[in-house]
């Protein structure tokens, strides 16, 4: 079994319930796997803006990812 | 503004160690812009102010309100009403006569952000809005002005230091963290989701402290990293930003592309787009003062015989200064989403006298009726 730690920020969490779930990813390879496979849990997420952090890192397009990572799903802020 | 310095004054930042008379020097020589004298923007503002930053800009076409109070520290009943930036001005005078401010009760927008933004050595973002975070970041990038970028949402903040070169060739901005802004109903603006008022207060804070590390030369600044902070665990958290290639392709190539963007329209701030069911289509296309444009791309089906229109995809309408020269305008697509993007844009371009709809649910909801029509 593959354990990814999944981080949601800002008002991802309303969506999600939670900020910070540990997911089985046995089977996905990639962010682009893992976004498909998180919006059949959470279906308002395929509608949402975010951006990912693989690691603390923002990644700009599909990266695979190894087992222990940590991924972040990061929303803009407009507020002030 | 003098070039002596009060010693009395600044005595207790003196005395810190690093900063010293070197740091307060280059405070007093500094200038910062602050845009947005609001939740962040009103912190931010006390403490360089404080701190005894030379020239101080405050940027804010907007009145003070009642519910603005809960956060925004500087104003109180009795300003209600009257421009931010000119309260700002006022109250900050009382704390320090000896540094120059200069109040901009205006929006900041394409035709007078570059003339503003030239006049600083640095920026503090503190807006409330996508479409002026955009037009700061991509003005900064542009006059290659270090940007202190802060924003808030409900218990969570974000901090970055942007445009400020830490090696040789490496500064990330904005738009490499989030290249383009967001479309309507992706995210919720404070007024919506909400805010506790000492989130801003402390994101406003950090601001004005990174702004002053950076001009001081002292610490670590948060340059290339965004520092997330969540008020309700306390937890931070903290990511690199690595420049991206393709972020140069999305920002405006110089002065000129950049006052020709729409950031208000780019960033479509909270707008209902007007739509006509086909009941009201049908009623217009009897009438000969209506211009109706077909969005689609020239190759799509069911080609369109049965009323007069003009054939203009999306892609050429936004591209082309197209004039539209008809009162009433009825833009139709396939399906209806690609027609309210063409009439938010077309509306965006017009004056407002011009009566421009979409059709709801697209040509395609329309042949259907039309055809079934038939079949009885």
């Amino acid at each position: 079994m593959m354990e990814t730690r999944i981080l949601f920020f800002g008002q991802l969490t309303d969506i999600t319930g939670t900020s910070s779930v540990v997911f089985d990813t046995t089977g996905i390879g990639d962010t682009d796997q893992l976004k498909e496979k998180l919006y059949q849990i959470y279906p308002a997420l395929r509608n949402s803006k975010y951006i990912i952090a693989i690691d603390k890192e923002v990644i700009a397009q599909t990266v695979k990812f190894k087992p222990g990572a940590a991924i972040a799903f990061l929303p803009p802020f407009s507020g002030g | 503004m003098s070039d002596k310095i009060s010693y009395e004054r600044y005595h207790r930042q003196l005395i810190l160690k690093d900063f010293g008379e070197e740091g307060q020097r280059k405070l007093s020589k500094a200038k910062i812009l602050v845009v947005g004298a609001g939740g962040l923007g009103c912190p931010a503002l006390q403490y360089l102010a404080g701190a005894g930053v030379g020239t101080i800009g405050i940027v804010d076409d907007d009145a003070v309100s009642i519910s603005n109070l809960h956060r925004q520290t500087l104003f109180t009943m009795e300003d209600i009403g009257i421009g931010k930036a000119l309260v700002a001005y006022e109250r900050l005078k009382k704390v320090n006569p000896d540094i120059m401010m200069v109040p901009y009760n205006e929006r900041l927008n394409t035709n007078n952000a570059w003339d503003i933004v030239s006049k600083y050595d640095l920026v503090i973002d503190g807006s409330d809005n996508f479409a002026t975070r955009y037009l700061v970041n991509d003005v900064c990038v542009l006059l290659s002005k270090p940007l202190v970028y802060g924003a808030v949402s409900q218990y969570e903040g974000q901090v970055a230091v942007f445009n400020v070169k830490q090696d040789e060739n490496f500064s990330a901005n904005y738009r490499d963290l989030f290249p383009e802004p967001p479309q309507q109903d992706e995210v919720l603006n404070c007024a919506e989701a909400g805010v506790l008022g000492v989130l801003p207060g402390i994101v406003g804070t950090m601001q004005a402290c990174e702004a002053i590390k950076l001009v001081a030369g002292i610490g670590t600044p948060l340059i290339n990293r965004l520092l997330i902070l969540n008020m309700l665990n306390n937890q931070f958290y903290e990511i690199q930003v690595k420049p991206n290639p393709a972020t140069r392709t999305i920002i405006p190539i110089d002065r000129q592309a950049f006052e020709d963007m729409n950031y208000e329209w780019l960033c479509a701030s909270q707008k209902t787009i007007p739509e006509i069911d086909t009941d009201e289509f049908n009623r217009l296309i009897e009438r000969d003062d209506i211009m109706f444009i077909d969005v689609r791309e020239l190759n799509e089906k069911p080609a369109i015989t049965e009323f007069k229109h003009q054939r203009i995809p999306l892609s050429l309408l936004m591209k082309s200064s197209f004039g539209v020269n008809a009162d009433s305008v009825v833009v139709f697509c396939q399906s209806g989403k690609r027609s309210k993007e063409a009439v938010e844009y077309l509306v965006s371009i017009s004056d407002h006298k011009k009566d421009i709809v979409s059709l709801k649910g697209g040509i395609l909801k329309w042949k259907q009726e039309q055809d079934s029509k038939q079949i009885v």
